[in-house]
């Protein structure tokens, strides 16, 4: 419902674009350089796995995009009236623990401590919601022809659900974040069309959707930088979404449920 | 409400007391000035005596002016811009009517030669206000040939544009919903067509533009930043007209004449583009089945019933309709419609009676199946005014008034049919009232000093049904209570003093000061960049206080070279309360709660305006420019400290020439340059997923690259004496193809994804037109 919305207002500026003599252009902008800050992207899913916390540090803009991994942090997971995972350092900055699943219910309690600071965030883990299935669409725009999967599942009556779709592309993560709630659709059987391109769906294409179930927070730290980028309609101004850790840490902690489905694209 | 009665009791009471104490029994001199050709009334027209007394006045928005004089013998001069003096003896012994017919200068021959000063913008005490002669629009180059009077009335100093070709407007600091747009006094809540490239005032159907920066007469209320009076044509009394053009994306056609010759009129003016015309030719039929245009249409009748009343009755309706075959479908527009009774009590009391309508609404259709839904969202307002004018004496005229206004506003109701996975649902509709009365008196305290001072008292009150929430700092809720319909749940009163002085140096010299307070209870929402047709209003409630400003000014004021040169510099300073932001990550849409995401502040601002006007001779124009700072502080932004508001451009400068080359070719010119609006650019960036984000730091502490750009145009007259006149007029938009930023955006480089590029868009190139024009 909400894409569906953006994707409205994004026609909207396309069309009116259309008759107009736009022009996009890469300009050189000088930017200030500041001190790094830390930058903690921490999930506990609802799998039996191994759990990866990462940190890093931000980078000047002219810098590539290379991760700057933060070394040397101590990484623990506490689950609510349960126990205490302790994080061991791998490579590139990722934190692994030994094999636990998250339970729906209840809360986890994250604390990182590096370079003489604690960031500790808190998110408690949704309850599943099913993915039924994944479907694929055709969907005509301008006179092109273009494919895009949709996810179909059963929404939970007389809750607030929020979820986000991780589509990974042959084996490649297109998007980490693609967020959704059910202000609009509570309790019902609901399709969504996960609009998504460069490069558009083609046919063979091995699509994997993580159907995550994510708390209010969350949903509200991506619906914000989605947002920024003004994905769809106007951009808003933009600033940090605001992250669940404290001290001033930039990222986010997610307790959440997770399905993956994969589909082939005809 | 109680308030409300003390004030009105005081209101008359004061009114009986001047009467009595100023009841001297002068005889008064009154009338109507209009247009000869036309029948057309005058607004602000100058009337001037000098006899026993030196004195003067301007009509009112209807033509009418009244003066109370001692008896004596006098020199009247009736002056308007553009138009020839008259000037009459007169031996005033009783109450004299003088009614007169002013012709345009431009109709005659080359032989009128103002012999009388024209400087009512130096004697008037009224200040931040400009006046734009509509017919001077004709001359000024615009985007794609579309003469808008938004767009023109951008190039004064203190207004500033909203973004490239955006009829959306900042007057000093302030946002674009704190612009009180009235046409023929009814509020217009969306000025804009297709995402603000065209405001919804159609040239050809107007005949009087004023706004106030700052000093605004107690009259208007309900914005903090300006008022934009804008008065349509009443229509032809003397001979039907049938007047059009054909541009390259619009044609327009206004039809006028007499119902019954000098009594009644009509006016009827209508305006369509034609873009999507050319998507018929296409081939394809995905998008030969798109729509978009826009049309409006304003009408207006008038009917004098004898010399003390006259009627007017006139209506807007504009539509922007959008469509994407049978994907999505967008609508909105506008309706207003005004009925009003001008009487005359006496030959110095003046009353007129409005009754406005005024309707904003927006549709939204998703057509797809699976979750096809159709939203609904308006504001809709029914309006009674009711104002006096009393010229109580020679040193006193006293305005005073009453105005009811009752808003709705439906923010969202979401529909859908079929096996949509949508759920129908409706966001509460809210319902409020405002009531304000107000007093003002223009005194000539001697033939130097001139002050307006006069108040105004507003209420608001929110009534039910519904449920209405309370919240604290951090957006939870405190308080939830149920009303039901027509209890009140909320009530604000705001004193709104005001008042404006000069000072005359000499005839042409004057400094002037003024105080406003202003007050603002309905506000729009928009946490986007750019404003949108579906940005929603909201008015005051538990949480949402009114916004109030407060504003000194002062400035000087003088004509030079005969009143051929006009200039003026002033400098204002203003401070701003109850000011509203957004937390991250809020969504206004279809939003019930969103009063919890909304944050309070403050702002401030404050520059200096000068204006060089050439008023007169072949060659006019004028140079504005404004130095200007524009803040806002919110505990929750920017840690609590003050950053700059998006609209702050410290240098503003704008040059218009304009050259009557021969009796047929008129050339002219403008140029504009602003500094960039505050921006926030990243400082940094971090990877989350696969994707890169941007750090920020400061919030607007960057600045969007300067913008400038001039545009040029021509217009061709066709030779006169013909039945018909017509003429060209031809257009240059952005002449040196500047690029101006639209927006400047940061993503990964599509070339290497290992990158980082900053890209800006631009909207207008270098952009001819063609206009022709024609008027039987």
């Amino acid at each position: 419902m909400k894409n569906n919305k953006h994707y409205i207002l994004t026609f909207f500026i396309a069309f009116t674009s259309l008759f107009l003599s736009s022009c996009e252009e890469v300009i050189d902008i000088k930017l200030d350089k500041t001190e790094a800050v830390a930058v903690i992207e921490a999930n506990v899913t609802n799998k039996l796995e191994p759990q990866i916390i990462r940190l890093s540090l931000t980078k000047p803009f002219t810098d590539d995009n290379s991760l700057l991994p933060l070394t040397n942090a101590l990484v623990t997971v506490q689950e609510e009236n349960g126990p205490t995972y302790v994080f061991t350092e791998g490579a590139n900055g990722n934190y692994i623990s030994i094999p636990f699943s998250g339970k729906p219910g209840k809360k986890y309690t994250v604390q990182v401590k590096a370079n003489n600071k604690t960031y500790t965030a808190q998110s408690i883990m949704p309850q599943v919601v099913i993915l039924d299935s994944i479907t694929v669409t055709e969907l005509t725009f301008f006179g092109d022809k273009r494919k895009f999967t949709q996810v179909n599942y059963q929404d939970t009556p007389n809750i607030n659900n929020q979820y986000n779709y991780v589509l990974t592309v042959n084996n490649e993560l297109r998007n980490a974040y693609y967020v959704d709630s059910d202000r609009f659709n509570d309790g019902n059987k609901v399709t969504n069309t996960i609009f998504s391109d460069e490069p558009d769906l083609k046919a063979g294409d091995k699509v994997t959707i993580d159907f995550q179930c994510i708390d209010l927070n969350i949903y509200r730290y991506f619906f914000a930088i989605s947002q920024i980028s003004g994905n769809g309609g106007p951009p808003t101004a933009p600033s940090n979404p605001d992250s669940n850790f404290d001290n001033g840490a930039l990222g986010y902690f997610s307790a959440h449920t997770s399905q993956k489905v994969s589909v082939t694209i005809p | 409400m109680t308030n409300i009665k003390r004030f009105l009791t005081l209101l008359f009471l004061l009114f009986f007391v001047l009467n009595f104490a100023f009841a001297q029994k002068n005889p008064v001199l009154n009338g109507v000035l209009k247009d000869a050709l036309t029948g057309e009334t005058l607004i602000g027209a100058s009337v001037k005596v000098s006899g026993p007394v030196i004195n003067g006045t301007i009509t009112n928005a209807y033509g009418f002016y009244s003066l109370s004089l001692p008896l004596g013998t006098y020199q009247v001069t009736f002056s308007y811009v553009g138009y020839q003096t008259i000037v009459k003896e007169l031996e005033l012994k009783a109450d004299t009517q003088i009614n007169l017919d002013l012709s345009s200068s431009n109709e005659l021959a080359e032989v009128v030669v103002n012999a009388v000063k024209k400087n009512d913008n130096v004697s008037n005490p009224q200040m931040g206000v400009q006046k734009l002669d509509v017919k001077e629009l004709r001359n000024i180059p615009v985007l794609f040939g579309e003469r808008d009077i938004l767009k023109t009335l951008q190039l004064l100093p203190g207004i500033k544009s909203a973004g490239e070709g955006n009829s959306g407007f900042y007057v000093r600091g302030g946002s674009t919903d704190q612009n009180l747009i009235l046409l023929d006094e009814a509020p217009v809540y969306n000025a804009s067509h297709l995402l603000g490239f065209f405001s919804t005032f159609n040239s050809d159907a107007i005949k009087d533009v004023t706004v106030y920066k700052g000093g605004m007469p107690a009259q208007y209320g309900g914005r903090l930043s300006s008022v934009l009076d804008i008065k349509m044509n009443d229509g032809n009394k003397k001979d039907y007209t049938f007047e059009g053009g054909i541009g390259l994306i619009s044609s327009r056609l206004k039809i006028e004449g007499p119902f019954k010759k000098d009594k009644s009129s009509f006016m009827i003016s209508g305006r369509r583009t034609y873009a999507d015309a050319f998507l018929a030719f296409s081939p394809d039929s995905s998008i030969k089945n798109n729509t978009l245009y826009f049309y409006d249409l304003n009408a207006k009748a008038n009917y004098q019933i004898d010399d003390k009343n006259v009627l007017y009755l006139s209506g807007y309706f504009g539509r922007d309709k959008l469509g994407l075959g049978n994907t999505f479908g967008f609508e909105w527009g506008n309706a207003t419609g005004t009925l009003r009774w001008n009487h005359l009590f006496s030959n110095r009391l003046f009353s007129n009676t409005s009754l406005i309508y005024s309707n904003y609404n927006y549709v939204i259709e998703n057509l797809l199946e699976d979750n096809n839904f159709k939203v609904n969202s308006s504001i809709r307002d029914f309006n009674l005014k009711q104002d006096f004018q009393y010229a109580v004496n020679s040193n006193h005229e006293i305005r005073f008034g009453v105005n009811a206004i009752h808003h709705t506003i439906a923010p969202g109701k979401l529909t859908s049919s079929g096996n949509s996975s949508v759920n129908e649902t409706t966001v509460q509709n809210r319902k409020g009232v405002e009531l304000a009365a107000y007093f003002s008196d223009e005194w000539k305290l001697s033939d130097q000093i001139n002050i307006v001072y006069g108040t105004r008292l507003s209420t608001f009150t929110l009534f039910g049904p519904g449920d209405f929430k309370t919240y604290d700092a951090d957006g939870n809720i405190t308080d939830s209570k149920t009303y039901s319909s027509n209890e009140a749940v909320k009530s604000y009163l705001n004193l709104e003093p005001r008042v404006s002085a000069s000072f005359q140096l000499n005839d042409a010299k004057a400094i002037k000061a003024s105080y406003t307070r202003n007050t603002q209870n309905l506000h729009l929402m928009s946490n986007s960049t750019a404003t949108s047709p579906t940005d929603l209003y909201i008015m005051n409630s538990n949480n949402i206080k009114p916004e109030i400003a407060d504003q000194v000014a002062t400035g000087y004021f003088t004509n030079f070279k005969n009143d051929t040169y006009e200039f003026s510099a002033e400098v204002y300073y203003k401070w701003m309360q109850n000011q509203i932001e957004y937390r991250n990550g809020t969504d206004l849409r279809g939003n019930q709660n969103v009063e919890a995401d909304l944050l309070y502040g403050d702002g401030r601002a404050y520059g200096l305006e000068l204006f060089l006007k050439k008023r007169f001779g072949d060659f006019n124009g004028w140079i504005g420019y404004t130095l200007a700072k524009t803040e806002r502080k919110f505990n929750q932004i920017n840690e609590g400290k003050w950053f700059d508001a998006k609209q702050d451009r410290t240098h503003d400068i704008s040059l218009v020439g304009i050259y009557k080359a021969s009796t047929r070719w008129t050339f002219s010119s403008t140029f504009v340059y602003s500094t960039g609006n505050a921006v926030t650019f990243p400082s940094g960036k971090y990877q989350l997923g696969s994707s890169t984000v941007f750090y920020y730091t400061e919030k607007n502490a960057y600045r969007a690259p300067d913008y400038h750009r001039l545009d040029l145009s021509a217009t061709l007259e066709g030779k006169v004496g013909k039945k018909y006149q017509s003429s060209w007029s031809f257009g240059i938009y952005n002449v040196y193809n500047r690029k101006n930023a639209f927006s400047i955006d940061f993503r990964e480089d599509p070339e290497n994804a290992n990158k980082t590029q900053a890209v800006r868009t631009t909207l207008f190139g270098i952009i001819p037109s063609v206009t022709w024009n024609f008027k039987f």
